[in-house]
């Protein structure tokens, strides 16, 4: 199991070091990022200037490994806009990104599963239907529109909500089951399709013919040998959709996070600040998938313990 | 008192599929005595299985079943789901044919032990696991107590096999129905596995049926021999007087087809010529109808 | 006894299958499907049948309403803050955003089965490699990046599918990588290997025939992905700019009048709503169709 947390480990660093580099070559890729942070009617003396008072102007390989190392102790140069060093904004937004993160996929995982169950063991019938078009509507609706019409209708029409900002636990609302609408969707046909697949499978043919409670053959046996399908393929996925539709909900909401950050950071062009936002949201979707490696090791016993050295059937076995 | 734990009347069953309704049983009548072992034997597509699967009403939602099935006073058939998950595992157990992917993967022994017991009683964890070690000693499990805490995939095929016995026990059946038990082993294993099934019987005067393909197997652990082809039983009878007298033409093809020790290697081997009945197209008759090579002959 | 039989279970009330036969589709999928060609259609003959121009502006008639809320026939759904009309520009975008999802979506398959069919023939080091970067990118911040690129290279159409571009071909490699091993390891490519036939000759009778459905199956999802992608870019500022018109762009300038002017966000994001779930449902449709496990499943 360690092999394998480590393998997922090794992996995990590797991505948060080609985010780095991809962003570093698009940044340089049509000269120094100094033109790019300045107006277009910059003189080329301005943005020599500039490269040089911010270190653009030294051999690439020097400022790549900067860079790398530098994003190891979270120093990501100063903010060009802001004035203050970049990796210190950042910072000072991710609890916010991370409480609203967190409780959607709380959301997503808490309505997902018992639909999913609910979808699979009703299978074919108005329920399944039901279930899987609401999810098949919920992957299919943009973020950043959802948004709007929560908005529209619970703060503009309604005025129950706050339309954005942060503070209250009412701000928290809205943001929240908008981040989450995608998640459940495609969660819920996730749990559908992997419980469908254990309820096909000869143990729980087995557990039938011993009686066994059927409360108990749902969530105990099957539920948690699909749990092992769900979490590889959650794991990759939604913390993909994680990524883009933080920044969506964060900008429709004005919530200020990282997501939103990123935005303005490229709005003002601000590179070292963009750069530092970017690859913390890389950290973020490289840090979600690992939880996720280590809950699915301890899941599947398999992984846990190395099956027993094969034996010839002659020795060791009673025959 | 008839002396018979189980009384099948007139079983049929038939599964819809997208070209239409599939007899896999057509009229099937046996009983089983207390204590007795009986062979139920027919070849792939004979409806041995889907028999078996029936009597403990095990059959996806497909499929219809009618007859009667008398078990302990009661008509299995006309019993609704709650009754009849009292009935599994209780008083009908029933071991399938592929040990592999029979346990649950990600739970212990021991946990498993403690669902099938619990799910007909209440009992302590402390209860079950004792219980759980007994039972597994009862199969040949050498050191169950370590056994109770390891997962499928840390035994082997005889070996979980075994653990399915053991849970089929738990609650103390007075049948047990054994789908092709042994066909996924090795042979050395076979004999083992069998050779527990009998004492088992000697020991708790449990009722089996064992449901196989292999001959060798019925004479050598059953008391009476139910041979099925076609969906239809053809013969039934003591072992010992169907094995050396055959009534029906198939069963005698069965038992020259088999091959012996002593078989020249220039001698052509006995094949049986005929193939699964389309099952779609019931014949009426005899369901070995065409390369029915008697003349004429009595079946049940 | 065998016709009274078989009348008594043709009586018998058939369980009701829950399967349909495969090839024949639901409203929703027919729905779905028709409503795609008509976006297409639309997309296509923007410029024909649009009843206005998507940039004529006139303070005069801005944020006018739709029809059902008091508006005018002439502006069916309304203006927009510049006073152009809605409809038209939804027009107009349809025709941005199913150009811009046609074509990434044509580059990235091709690209990307290419490569994966390399992949899998080849296998070594290309291989390992190849798979790395597909793990590795995927995982990256995808609207970020893309926005990134965007910034840097200006924003305009061809920008934006460069970008969509870059990260789209990874699937395809991916599923078609593991198509080609498949397909490799079963016993009749072995086989054609063995009879001598040239490995152009196996790729285009055997791999690509396999390969193909799942591959058209995909490249729908993606597209719905794709369009829902180039919206999300062009709500944030780093996509389709003026005088062009994107959905995602209206509901972006839609968002500064949501108190006053619902329409100018609702009506953009419901055409694409049903656009990318249109293509969902189409996506599914065709994967029932082509992939034989399903059809049996489906005929359960």
């Amino acid at each position: 199991m360690f092999r394998f947390i480590a393998r997922r480990l090794l992996f995990a660093v590797l991505v948060i070091v080609a985010v780095q580099v991809i962003v570093f070559a698009i940044t340089h890729a049509l000269g120094s990022p100094a033109r790019l942070m300045l107006p277009a009617t910059a003189s080329a003396e301005q943005v020599a200037l500039l490269d040089s008072q911010l270190g653009y102007d030294r051999p690439w390989w020097e400022q790549l490994v900067e860079l790398l190392l530098g994003s190891i102790v979270g120093d990501f140069g100063t903010s060009y806009w802001q004035n203050v060093p970049a990796g210190g904004v950042v910072f000072s937004r991710l609890p916010a990104t991370l409480a609203l993160v967190g409780l959607s996929m709380a959301l997503a995982i808490a309505v997902s599963v018992p639909l999913g169950v609910l979808a699979a063991m009703r299978r074919g019938t108005t329920w399944d239907k039901t279930i899987v078009t609401i999810s098949l509507v919920g992957v299919s609706m943009p973020a950043f529109w959802i948004g709007y019409l929560l908005i529209i209708l619970f703060s503009v029409q309604l005025g129950w909500l706050p339309t954005s900002g942060y503070g209250t636990p009412a701000h928290y609302v809205l943001p929240v089951i908008t981040l989450a609408a995608l998640p459940i969707g495609r969660l819920t046909q996730i749990v559908r399709s992997s419980m469908l697949g254990e309820v096909g499978q000869q143990y729980m043919l087995v557990g039938s013919s011993l009686g066994l409670k059927p409360v108990t053959r749902i969530y105990k046996h099957a539920l948690k040998n699909a749990s092992i399908p769900i979490l590889t393929m959650t794991g990759w996925e939604i913390s993909r959709l994680i990524s883009g539709f933080t920044v969506l909900v964060e900008v429709v909401f004005s919530w200020p996070g990282i997501g939103q950050l990123a935005v303005q950071a490229i709005e003002h062009r601000d590179v070292p600040l963009l750069v530092a936002s970017v690859t913390v949201v890389a950290g973020l979707i490289v840090v979600l998938n690992l939880l996720l490696d280590v809950a699915y090791s301890l899941l599947d016993p398999r992984i846990r313990t190395a099956p027993t050295a094969r034996r010839t059937s002659k020795e060791k076995e009673p025959a | 008192m008839s002396g018979n734990i189980l009384e099948v009347r007139s079983l049929a069953t038939s599964f819809a599929t997208a070209r239409g309704p599939v007899l896999a049983v057509r009229d099937v009548s046996f009983d089983i005595g207390v204590g007795e072992i009986v062979g139920l034997v027919g070849e792939s597509g004979s409806g041995k299985t889907a028999t078996a699967q029936s009597v403990m009403q095990l059959l996806p939602s497909h499929a219809t079943v009618t007859g009667s099935i008398q078990f302990g006073g009661r008509d299995l058939a006309a019993l609704d789901r709650q009754q009849l998950r009292g009935v599994r595992g209780r008083e009908i157990s029933m071991i399938f044919q592929d040990p592999m992917t029979s346990l649950n993967p990600v739970l212990t022994i021991g946990t498993q032990f403690l669902d099938v017991l619990r799910a007909h009683g209440t009992v302590t964890r402390a209860a079950a696991r004792s219980r759980g070690v007994e039972l597994l000693g009862l199969v040949g499990i050498p050191e169950p107590a370590l056994r109770m805490q390891q997962y499928p995939h840390q035994m082997s095929g005889g070996m979980r096999q075994r653990a399915l016995i053991a849970l089929a026990l738990a609650n103390e059946p007075r049948l047990l129905i054994a789908d092709e038990p042994t066909t996924a082993l090795d042979v050395t294993v076979q004999a083992g596995i069998l050779r527990l099934l009998v004492e088992l019987r000697d020991r708790i005067g449990m009722s089996i049926l064992l449901v196989t393909h292999d001959l060798g197997v019925v004479s050598e652990t059953c008391d009476r021999v139910l041979v099925m082809y076609g969906g239809r039983l053809v013969e039934a009878g003591i072992v010992r007087s169907v094995l050396r007298a055959p009534r029906h033409p198939y069963t005698a093809a069965l038992l020259s087809s088999s091959i012996p020790v002593d078989v020249a290697r220039s001698e052509r081997l006995v094949t049986i010529d005929s193939s699964a009945d389309d099952l779609h197209n019931p014949f009426v008759g005899c369901a070995f109808n065409p390369p029915c090579s008697a003349e004429e002959h009595t079946h049940d | 006894m065998m016709s009274a039989l078989t009348a008594r279970i043709s009586r018998q009330k058939q369980p009701k299958p829950t399967w349909r036969p495969p090839g024949a589709s639901t409203i929703g999928q027919k729905l779905a499907a028709g409503f795609l060609l008509l976006v297409v259609f639309v997309a296509i003959f923007a410029q024909q049948i649009a009843p206005h121009d998507p940039n004529g502006q006139s303070l005069a008639r801005r944020l006018q309403p739709p029809i059902w809320e008091g508006g005018t026939l002439e502006f069916i759904l309304g203006t927009d803050e510049l006073g152009r009309d809605v409809l038209t520009r939804i027009m107009y975008g349809a025709q941005t955003s199913i150009s811009i999802g046609i074509v990434v979506v044509l580059i990235t398959m091709v690209v990307g089965t290419t490569l994966g069919i390399i992949a899998g023939y080849v296998r070594g080091r290309f291989d390992t490699v190849l798979m790395w970067i597909c793990d590795v990118v995927l995982s990256l911040p995808g609207l970020l990046l893309s926005a990134v690129l965007v910034f840097v290279l200006g924003a305009s159409a061809t920008t934006v599918i460069i970008a969509l571009s870059i990260e789209g071909w990874l699937v395809y490699c991916r599923m078609a990588r593991g198509m080609v091993l498949t397909v490799r390891s079963t016993a009749y490519i072995d086989a054609t290997r063995t009879i001598g036939t040239p490995p152009i000759r196996v790729l285009v009778r055997h791999v690509l025939p396999n390969i193909a459905p799942p591959i058209v199956t995909l490249a729908t999802l993606e597209f719905a992905r794709v369009v829902l992608a180039e919206a999300a870019l062009s709500f944030l500022g780093f996509g389709i700019q003026p005088p062009l018109v994107s959905w995602g762009l209206m509901i972006n300038s839609g968002g500064d009048y949501l108190t006053i002017a619902w329409w100018l966000i609702t009506l953009p994001g419901l055409v694409l709503t049903i656009t990318v779930l249109s293509a969902n449902v189409v996506s599914d449709w065709l994967r029932q169709l082509t992939d034989p496990l399903a059809q049996a499943v489906s005929a359960r």
